[in-house]
């Protein structure tokens, strides 16, 4: 059965109380759905946790419709272009640091989006490279930062 | 919050047509029972609890915005399987 992202999100939302408007960006291989709503602090969460979720049960929704749909990106109030950008700058920092010191460097715990984005902004560095490593107690990993040999 | 843990709920499963959603106040919680078709309840929990844990911070979320306090459990119904 054919779905309609951004409608089955905006429903979603206006019976959760949000009066959103759901626009649909192409983005990579899938769909980035972009939610405007003035409450949008509330669907990002602290450190986007809400956010991650409305975008895994919408995905679950979506695949239960139709299993051949892409997967979806949801963002709310420019949070994730924020995140991108604030932990690009990050992993550039990191990464000079590794560089000048020839030392590892370890980031702090970060979910399975943030660290993407980590090994993204880096993967094309010929002086460093990135592994994760598991922290005990969460779901979350450290990405390390070591001399590329 | 009821419409719209039915209408997630709905959109999660095989058996749409076997869930049902009973709002019981305690005190001054809206509790939801959830009840499902038994082939749809792995579903609902997710791997490793994922979809359940995602279902309810959404439901904290739109209840703290309607002022609300609201919670949800899966009920399922006793099932005799003859030995124990």
């Amino acid at each position: 059965m054919p779905v309609n992202a951004p409608a089955l999100t905006e429903e979603f939302l206006r019976l959760l109380g949000f009066d959103a408007t759901v626009v649909a960006h192409p983005f990579d291989d899938g769909l980035l759905l972009e939610v405007q709503c003035e409450d949008a602090g509330r669907l990002i969460g602290s450190q986007g946790q809400v956010l991650g979720q409305l975008q895994y049960l919408i995905n679950r929704m979506i695949y239960q419709a139709d299993p051949d749909h892409p997967k979806v990106a949801i963002d709310a109030g420019g949070y994730r272009t924020k995140i991108r950008e604030e932990l690009t700058a990050r992993a550039r920092a990191a990464a000079e640091k590794v560089r000048r010191w020839g030392d590892v460097v370890e980031l702090e715990p970060m979910n399975a989006f943030e660290r993407y984005l980590i090994h993204q902004a880096l993967k094309d560095d010929p002086t460093v490279e990135t592994h994760s490593v598991e922290v005990e107690g969460t779901s979350k990993k450290a990405i390390l930062l070591r001399p590329r040999r | 919050m009821q419409q719209w843990l039915e209408f997630a709920v709905r959109g999660l499963v095989d058996r749409p047509d076997a869930v049902s959603v009973t709002p019981v106040d305690r005190e001054g919680t809206m509790h939801f029972e959830l009840r499902l078709h038994p082939s749809d309840v792995g579903k609902v929990i997710g791997r490793q609890g994922a979809t359940i844990q995602a279902l309810r911070a959404l439901l904290q979320v739109g209840a703290a915005k309607k002022g609300l306090r609201c919670s949800v459990d899966i009920v399922e119904e006793a099932t005799v399987t003859g030995s124990r």
